[in-house]
């Protein structure tokens, strides 16, 4: 059992060392790109208004239809919601998807939009900024970590003890250990799920490619129709737009249980158009239940329900609920966003164990004081980057036809800024600069928002004034927590002829 | 700490890897035989995927008999594609 344990051990130190940075990106940006509805009317100002009374959701549709590129036959539809008062269209184009607004009641169609930064924290959450490979290896992450947290709740034997320890008055390396062990063994059941639902999420491309030929028999019409249901060709006969108002009250009809959200537009220029509705279940956690209806008719010719389907349905229709908190409202996006900033602190403080556990003994190798640099330079550096973003955004990228590049380079210059900082810092006082930084620009974000926005815009009641409320007290967190910390502690020890050392050796 | 406890970084990165085409092979074996419908097959073989890279890594990790356990991986997962492509 004791053997057992230091094998487990072994893993997951082995294992933190090697991926705990990624995991900690992933986990850090995950929580605030859990918002990334909730802060839409904050990224695009245009969509700072409510819901009218009445929505002639048809007539903006075919206001949008009027204006989106000729040849495009796929076009999403979203209906208004709270976070976004508009209709959206959305469609893809040259493998980039793409968007227009629609007022709901005046029919104007909004400024065309661009992805803001709630679309770069999401993308370094999903994909590492890497497209598809990205996304691959971020599931792979997620079974690493699945790894790291069971390896590491064997290798701890007494994890109930574990549970309400904390020695704070020992040594720094003593006390980081105990942090480490409590956060992780308290939160160990969500991390679970987040790294089981991750890993799926991940490789879901691979995983029903394989899956669905393998289970159809090689049959690669038969898989496709099983996973996107059955292909619709279009007969070559034109039609106006198709109306979406009596399909939903059809729909509404036969589920009332369901709160439809959206529409797929199949071919709808054409007299086989067909109608694919989108909604969320009222009465049980499962992915969107989607119904398709032939336009011309209204007969309904498919239907995806996750819920009545089977054991293996119902189970897979939980995968994204689960990871990503769609079910529980916005009380439950924040306990998931303060887990998820928790977990990330079990991955730092896994990651400055580890450099502590070697600090003495490699202190005056160059490689272990690059590591040491990066390491610091990175954990500090994604929060200074995640809540520099918005700022930057509001004052520089939304101004510019490159928004989302911009604020990617943004991004990366300010992780490289955070380890040359650290390079020049071998302490914890450039960890502490960094969250001191990611405070004020938290703090910035309003300001900057109430100076180009208005007063009004940005402090009438509704999501925009929630979310800059949300950076004041983000900002006021990171304050708290820069004053917290160790710096003192994580100092390296001086190297002889060495001008990178700007503190005195720690005692 | 690795190689006191016998589990150098290669042995982690082959078990890694081998437990990742085994537990898609195992997956693929759910997805073919599983005694349900083939759309619950299919969903079957994706939701468990994370079992399967769990248990076999951990058989691999936990055993002193570290080389012996990867041949028997290896072994498990060719069996398991060439059934699943034969059937």
């Amino acid at each position: 059992m004791r053997d057992t344990s230091r094998r487990m051990y072994a893993v997951h130190s082995a294992l933190g060392a090697g991926v705990g940075l990624v995991l900690y990106a992933v986990m850090f940006t995950g929580a605030p790109a859990l918002f990334e509805h909730e802060l839409l009317a904050w990224e695009h100002p245009e969509l700072r208004f409510e819901i009218p009374d009445r929505v002639a959701l048809d007539a903006a549709v075919a206001r949008g239809l009027a204006e989106i590129p000729p040849r495009t036959d796929d076009i999403f539809v979203f209906f208004p919601e709270a976070s976004r008062p508009s209709v959206r269209l959305q469609w893809v184009r040259d493998h980039e998807s793409r968007w227009l607004d629609v007022h709901p009641q005046t029919l104007e169609p909004l400024a065309d939009a661009q992805y803001g930064f709630t679309r770069v924290w999401r993308q370094i959450h999903t994909n590492a900024l890497m497209g598809r490979l990205g996304r691959y290896a971020v599931g792979l992450a997620g079974l690493a970590m699945l790894l790291m947290l069971v390896s590491g709740l064997f290798a701890h034997r007494k994890m109930l003890q574990q549970l309400f320890t904390w020695r704070r008055e020992r040594s720094f390396r003593v006390s980081l250990g105990d942090l480490h062990k409590l956060l992780g063994v308290w939160g160990s059941l969500v991390y679970l799920m987040f790294a089981f639902t991750g890993a799926i999420l991940g490789l879901l491309g691979v995983l029903t490619l394989v899956s669905a030929l393998v289970a159809y028999g090689g049959d690669q019409e038969a898989a496709v129709e099983a996973v996107l249901g059955p292909a619709v060709e279009p007969v070559g006969v034109l039609q106006g737009p198709p109306r979406l108002a009596p399909l939903i009250e059809k729909a509404s009809a036969r589920h009332p249980n369901i709160e439809w959200t959206s529409a797929r537009l199949m071919h709808w220029r054409d007299a086989n158009a067909h109608i694919e509705l989108g909604g969320e279940r009222t009465d049980a956690i499962a992915m969107n239940t989607a119904v398709r209806y032939r336009a011309r008719d209204g007969v309904q010719v498919y239907e995806v329900d996750w819920v009545e389907r089977g054991i293996w349905h119902r189970l897979f229709g939980l995968i994204m609920p689960l990871h990503y908190g769609t079910f529980g409202g916005l009380a439950l996006k924040v306990l998931y966003a303060v887990l998820g900033i928790i977990g990330s602190i079990v991955v730092a403080t896994g990651l400055i164990l580890w450099l502590e556990a070697r600090r003495k003994r490699r202190a005056t190798s160059i490689s272990f004081r690059r590591i040491h640099a990066v390491t610091l330079g990175l954990i500090g550096g994604f929060p200074l980057a995640t809540l520099a973003l918005p700022t930057i955004d509001r004052l520089v990228a939304q101004h510019s036809t490159a928004r989302i590049d911009v604020l990617i380079t943004a991004y990366v210059f300010l992780l490289l800024v955070s380890i040359v900082v650290a390079f020049q810092r071998p302490s914890g006082a450039a960890l502490r600069d960094s969250l001191l930084a990611s405070g004020a620009f938290s703090l910035a974000t309003p300001v900057s928002d109430t100076m180009l926005s208005g007063w009004s815009a940005a402090w009438t009641p509704g999501p925009a004034a929630a979310a800059n409320v949300a950076f004041v007290g983000v900002a006021l967190l990171c304050i708290s927590g820069a004053r917290l910390l160790p710096v003192e502690a994580l100092a390296l020890p001086l190297r002889p002829n060495s001008s990178l050392n700007t503190l005195p050796q720690r005692t | 700490m690795s190689d006191r406890w016998n589990i150098t970084g290669p042995q982690m990165a082959v078990a890694m890897f081998l437990a990742l085409i085994a537990a898609i092979a195992t997956s693929m074996l759910v997805a073919r035989f599983a005694p349900w419908p083939e759309a619950e097959r299919l969903l079957a073989g994706a939701v468990t995927f994370p079992v399967w890279w769990m248990s076999w890594v951990s058989f691999n990790l936990l055993s002193r008999r570290f080389w012996l356990r990867a041949a028997v991986i290896s072994t498990v997962t060719v069996a398991s594609v060439g059934a699943t492509v034969l059937a």
